[in-house]
């Protein structure tokens, strides 16, 4: 029985499904896809963060502890790219500000 | 007044936990992790319970769609199912295993309503199929 899991199956393409802007004081993480049929917006947040520290998004913490990815995905959903709704939480050591058109902006705790 | 017997409906917190196991179930791959572990109590890692979803659901498996998988077990479905009470689940080790001792009422309860599911969808095939062959028939 293992006591660690195994490294998980490389994902070279996290890179590439994101833009990343990294300020002084925040740093914004957009999808380079607009399609979103593959990703829900929830996993931008831990892609976002997985790419900004050099991690794998499975190696974070559960998304679930912070907030549920479902509701949220539900609640940028419902609200559409025109309703400018902005949902502002903390994961993994960040601030982290989503919004409905998948705009991720991160700041790092102090 | 009409006496009715004292269902579970009238215990506290029952209709709470309802609320929870219905949520549960509404997301297919949850109800695909509950199956495996109605089926096979053992516990699993997490890469071998995406492989099990995975292939249940599409019939086989994607490398893609399965680490797609994994991130939404780990980060969503799993933590989900630890809250309702059903399972256990360590994000350190990826390691999944089934609360079997927490209430076997919950375990009936899940596969009463995964039974229920299944057969809305059958219900709902089958008639897809019925009109299909009216509309073959009448041509």
């Amino acid at each position: 029985m293992r006591s660690r899991r195994s490294p998980p199956t490389p994902m070279p393409d996290i890179h590439t499904l994101v833009d990343v802007d990294a300020g002084t004081d925040r740093i914004v993480v957009t999808p380079k896809r607009r399609s979103g049929d593959a990703w829900e917006t929830s996993l931008l947040v831990v892609v976002a963060v997985a790419v900004v520290e050099d991690t794998d998004p499975e190696r974070l913490p559960p998304l679930y502890d912070s907030v549920d990815p479902e509701a949220l995905d539900t609640l940028l959903a419902s609200a559409g790219e025109e309703a400018g709704l902005t949902v502002r939480f903390e994961y993994a050591g960040y601030e982290v500000r989503l919004d409905s058109n998948a705009r991720v902006e991160l700041r790092r705790r102090e | 007044m009409c006496e009715t017997p004292m269902g579970r409906e009238e215990e506290p917190g029952w209709n709470d936990e309802l609320d929870g196991l219905v949520q549960v179930l509404a997301h297919p791959v949850r109800r695909a992790v509950l199956r495996r572990f109605a089926t096979n109590p053992a516990g699993v890692t997490l890469e071998g319970l995406a492989r099990v979803v995975a292939e249940e659901r599409a019939g086989s498996v994607d490398e893609a769609a399965l680490r797609e998988l994994r991130l939404t077990l780990h980060h969503s479905h799993l933590p989900k199912l630890e809250a309702a009470g059903l399972l256990t689940y360590d994000p350190e080790c990826g390691r999944v295993d089934p609360n079997a001792d927490e209430g076997s009422h919950l375990w009936r309860a899940v596969t009463a309503m995964d039974g229920v599911v299944t057969l809305a969808a059958n219900d709902a095939r089958r008639t897809d199929a019925a009109h299909a062959d009216g509309r073959l028939s009448a041509n």
